[in-house]
């Protein structure tokens, strides 16, 4: 779910969690309450992981892409629509080198390293970008972006955001980004409402199967997307946090791309089906949402805007830029999460209702959902505070990609 | 609790299963079928885990339709 291009991993990783459709890789299709290591999936080390609904994708250095995992609507892209338990290499993709990855419910997004953007899997709601509502069971380009440079993509439920340079393929410069959006838009995920909310959710179009530009972040240099569930995400490169979509401690919905004025630096962003997790350049760990269902969120600070006094300087910046995001303070709060507070947090991530982290230490924190075993602690219990997982080796560089019930975490190679 | 509340027509139909179903936050997904709709069942259930939805929808839809009309003219005997 994440669209944040990751670092390069090592050999070595492991999975736990929801096993059922095959998605941890392990060659059962069965949960795992304790983190298995998984064999190399190739002799090229992994670079990046994602993790879907109920299936897995990884890109190795060597520019392959493998899944794993459910594949009812094809979203393994290997032209069928058997599932499977043991990591596969995509040979639909050809020669075509993969440089980063995205998987949503039960579609998948792939992009090359010359920036094109493939999907497959379920296109129900348009999700897919062909400009229709097929399924596709093999990665197939997304058209419209011929002329663009794709950098990211970030899937969710039924929605997909892509993150393109402004500048069209044959100009030497590149100056900015744009987001654009298609697939469901019932929860206002595809953040194309108007401003001011003079166009209500219910007055826009339930699906749009070609991609839209995202106009309100137009000039807001956004760096990274996010989306999971019916909520999406981006972060610029000044650190700024906009949010838009279903509502995360509301009944309403969010058509329009909301700046969350928190004062703070992000530079990472991780979210779930009800919360989302922010980590400020300084280790430090935010969060939106507060349905205390799983404890996913419970211990946090009550940190807001008016605590922080802004970052005056920054929403300036963005204003003379011409960034039209709305900036309504009080439709979103952030809070610290405390129970991490103190520490220096290297990495999060979030599934659909549980959460992990990494600290400066190497150790590995799960907290949140634990009915499938996918906070790795050998049991089945939600826990609402952090706890260190373990059986798995504390690595510095190692990072821990979350899906709907279950966790992989991997070593970097540096 | 409920995990969330999801309308009828967000669902999508599965032929498969042999019901509406949506997404599971485990993976798996919540299902309801036309019997539970008709007999005004709201809950939706996740076979693989503990979580369930409440369904909206208006009952009536998901009711068989009524008996036609009986003929208004008369049939007579010959």
């Amino acid at each position: 779910m994440e669209g944040s291009g990751g670092g390069e991993q090592g050999g070595e990783w492991w999975s736990w969690g929801a096993g059922t459709h095959g998605q941890l890789g392990t060659g059962a299709f069965q949960d795992e309450l304790l983190p298995q290591r998984l064999p190399p999936p190739s002799p090229a080390p992994l670079l990046q992981l994602a993790c879907g609904g109920s299936h897995s994708v990884a890109v190795l250095r060597n520019g392959e892409a493998m899944t794993w995992g459910n594949n009812s609507s094809g979203q393994l892209g290997r032209g069928d629509s058997e599932s499977s338990c043991e990591p596969t290499l995509v040979k639909e993709l050809h020669c075509l080198k993969v440089h980063t990855v995205s998987a949503g419910w039960s579609h998948t997004a792939f992009i090359s390293d010359d920036y094109s953007l493939f999907t497959c899997g379920s296109g129900g709601y348009g999700q897919l970008g062909h400009g229709n509502f097929d399924s596709c069971s093999v990665p197939r380009r997304v058209i419209c972006f011929a002329s663009m440079k794709v950098f990211l993509a970030a899937c969710g439920m039924r929605h997909t955001l892509v993150l393109v340079g402004s500048a069209l393929l044959c100009d030497a410069d590149e100056e900015g980004t744009s987001v654009y959006a298609f697939g469901s838009s019932k929860k206002g995920q595809l953040g194309l409402g108007s401003l001011g909310g003079v166009m209500s959710v219910k007055g826009l179009l339930n699906t749009h199967h070609t991609p839209s530009l995202v106009g309100s972040l137009v000039g807001c240099n956004v760096s990274s997307i996010h989306a999971s569930g019916d909520h999406s995400a981006a972060l610029s490169d000044h650190g700024n946090l906009f949010v838009w979509g279903r509502g995360f401690d509301t009944r309403s919905n969010f058509p329009v791309p909301l700046k969350v004025l928190s004062g703070l630096s992000f530079a990472q962003v991780a979210l779930g089906w009800s919360h989302l997790l922010a980590l400020t350049c300084d280790g430090q760990v935010y969060a939106i949402g507060s349905r205390h269902r799983f404890g996913t969120l419970s211990g946090c600070g009550a940190l807001t805007s008016e605590d922080n006094g802004g970052s005056k300087s920054t929403e300036a910046l963005n204003e003379q830029r011409g960034c039209a995001a709305s900036t309504q303070a009080s439709a979103v709060c952030v809070k610290q999460f405390e129970p991490l507070k103190g520490h220096f947090v290297r990495w999060v991530a979030a599934g659909s209702e549980h959460s992990a982290a990494v600290l400066k230490d190497g150790s590995v924190v799960t907290w949140g959902w634990g009915e499938h075993g996918q906070l790795g602690l050998g049991n089945t219990t939600d826990h609402s505070c952090p706890n260190i997982v373990l059986g798995v080796p504390r690595m510095v560089n190692s990072q821990v990609y979350c899906g709907c019930g279950f966790s992989f975490l991997c070593q970097s190679c540096t | 609790m409920s995990y969330d509340d999801v309308e009828i027509e967000d669902m999508e139909w599965n032929e498969e299963l042999q019901a509406f179903t949506y997404p599971c936050p485990c993976g798996d997904l919540f299902q309801i079928t036309r019997a539970d709709l008709k007999m005004g069942e709201e809950i939706a259930r996740c076979p693989s885990c503990s979580l369930y939805i409440t369904v909206i929808y208006n009952m009536e839809d998901y009711q068989d339709p009524a008996p036609p009309a009986p003929p208004s003219i008369a049939i007579v005997a010959a």
